[in-house]
């Protein structure tokens, strides 16, 4: 816990967190403010007409690839990297805890930070989508044929949120990895970056090499894609007929189990400090 | 019981030796200097004391409790500054060492504050405690950084070369800082260092290796070895020829020689110069310099 309490303190010190957070409300409203015009061309009650009640999931679908994403690549860059190559982390290696104990510990500092993030973007959406959007006790979310509105909608929400974190812990093991291995801040960005376009594009690139394919290629091969379960897989799996719930949540258990046992493995490494 | 030890300790990386067979011990309330030349092995061997590699062979251990087999445990006896002292400088002095201590398990949280008033004012940094690590000079760096090493109350500290960098007012605060704590505290130091003149006025035991291998270790004098003597003759060549039949004999100047020679036997040289009709000007005795000394052992 002392450890965990040491890296919160230093984590909360540091501009680029309070910054983070401070972005929430401005993302927020831009967030609002596009969907609010996109409103104009569409009839209320129709798919893809935004109200208070679905703006929450509106505007997480939105941003959760993007920014979320990038703030965990942030954190954990400026946590791990940048405080191993700097030598900052020496102070810390050279106390009476394990490298085990460390990593562990910065992970649940994050986390526990993006769990904060989660919440409070969470809130706002109501809040902002108070100001631009009326309620609706019919709207429709996507794969959902039939109407809903009220407890159910709220239901939705809250289950799109624990998912869409779910999405974030494989994509964190991830983003650990590459801030363990990377020689430098600039690198570790970078290079994770280059993943997630990469798990981007690939859904295109496989559309694009198995068009007429008879029988066309199960859809399940679109979705090893961590981007792709963040964009598409979260609905799908909670739309009226649920698909591929299990084989999103095995895709990503395998992701944060791989990159978490290699960071793991690299960060606790006997010479790694030679 | 020593409070640092290595026993038949050595690293190789791939086929490279770093550390061969390494063994030495630090009593406690001892400073002892660690000296070797660049790429000796010293911040090798510092490494492996503060556990963040392991060795290929033997055992490392602070206070009698081995750092491969019990890092975690071993650690709280120690403090240490590897390389240099790096803090978080966004964190002032203040905020970086409570923070710090945060990781003292052995430092109750109410004690803590305390703790951190106590260090400060140790190191002398009270003053700046509230000041942005990162607007710091070196020496203010230096000096945090042994306040950090004191947090946990140590029994010794490591210091990977600590006065580099620092200009001659500030390796003089860090010298009677170090020997004020160890007169106050009884902590033991381990100090790496190329400034041998500094070490000459800092430590009472030295260790001195070479390409990863122990070639001295001992009390600072005892590697004095045979005194020297500066010798000022005339004829100089003649007398050099006839000194250096018998001793190490270096020609200095125009007409003065350092002769390697035992007191009890200055005497019977000065007759034998005299009986060859050597002028013996003057006769003084010379400290042999630390350089010296170590220059020759990792020259040799």
């Amino acid at each position: 816990m002392s450890l965990i309490a040491s890296e919160w303190g230093r984590l909360w010190s540091r501009k680029v967190t309070w910054l983070l957070f401070a972005l929430l409300p401005i993302l927020m409203l831009v967030t609002g403010n596009y969907y609010h015009g996109k409103n104009d061309g569409i009839a209320p009650g129709s798919p893809g007409y935004t109200t208070w009640d679905n703006f929450p999931v509106m505007a997480l679908s939105d941003q959760l690839m993007t920014v979320f994403n990038m703030i965990l690549l942030l954190l954990f860059v400026f946590s791990i990297t940048e405080e191993y190559r700097t030598g900052q982390l020496r102070m810390v290696m050279i106390r009476s805890y394990s490298f085990t104990q460390l990593l562990v510990a910065k992970w649940i500092t994050i986390m526990s930070i993006m769990v904060l993030f989660h919440g409070l973007y969470f809130l706002l959406s109501y809040g902002v989508g108070g100001l631009f959007f009326d309620t609706s006790p019919h709207l429709y979310f996507a794969y959902y044929q039939d109407p809903i509105g009220g407890g159910p909608a709220l239901t939705y929400t809250i289950r799109y949120y624990a998912l869409a974190f779910l999405t974030l812990v494989a994509v964190s093991w991830l983003i650990t990895f590459f801030a363990v291995v990377s020689q430098s801040t600039t690198t570790a960005i970078g290079v994770t970056l280059g993943f997630l376009l990469i798990s981007f594009g690939y859904p295109q690139i496989l559309q694009t090499f198995t068009k007429g394919l008879n029988p066309p290629l199960d859809a399940k091969w679109y979705f090893i894609s961590l981007t792709q379960i963040q964009t598409e897989g979260i609905a799908l799996a909670l739309g009226q007929t649920s698909k591929l719930l299990n084989f999103n949540a095995g895709v990503l258990f395998i992701y944060a189990f791989a990159f978490g046992t290699a960071a793991y493995l690299f960060f606790t490494k006997k010479d790694r400090f030679i | 019981m020593f409070v640092l030890e290595a026993k038949n300790v050595s690293k190789k990386v791939g086929s490279r030796t770093l550390i061969n067979n390494m063994s030495f011990g630090v009593e406690k309330g001892q400073i002892c200097g660690f000296l070797g030349p660049n790429g000796a092995g010293k911040t090798t061997l510092i490494r492996l004391l503060t556990g963040l590699i392991q060795p290929t062979k033997g055992e490392l251990a602070i206070n009698g409790i081995c750092v491969t087999k019990d890092r975690t445990k071993a650690l709280m006896n120690l403090g240490a500054i590897v390389e240099s002292p790096i803090f978080f400088p966004y964190l002032t002095g203040k905020k970086a060492l409570l923070n710090l201590a945060r990781l003292h398990p052995q430092l109750p949280r109410t004690q803590r504050k305390a703790k951190v008033k106590e260090v400060l004012e140790k190191v002398s940094l009270t003053h700046a405690a509230d000041q942005k690590v990162g607007t710091y000079s070196l020496g203010m760096k230096q000096r945090l950084g042994i306040a950090q090493a004191l947090l946990g109350d140590p029994s010794v500290i490591i210091l990977d070369e600590p006065a580099n960098g620092l200009d001659p007012m500030g390796m003089r605060e860090l010298r009677s800082l170090i020997l004020q704590l160890r007169e106050e505290t009884g902590i033991s130091f381990f100090i790496s260092s190329h400034l041998l003149d500094e070490l000459q006025q800092l430590c009472d035991h030295l260790v001195v290796i070479k390409q990863g291998k122990l070639v001295w270790q001992g009390e600072l004098g005892d590697i004095s070895g045979t005194p020297l003597f500066a010798y000022t003759l005339s004829p100089v060549d003649k007398a050099q020829k006839l000194i250096q039949q018998s001793y190490p004999v270096q020609r200095i100047s125009k007409n003065q020689l350092n002769v390697e020679i035992s007191e009890d036997e200055i005497g019977e040289l000065n007759k034998v110069l005299i009986e060859n009709e050597i002028q013996v000007l003057s006769v003084e005795k010379k400290q042999k310099r630390l350089e010296d000394a170590f220059i020759e052992m990792v020259s040799s």
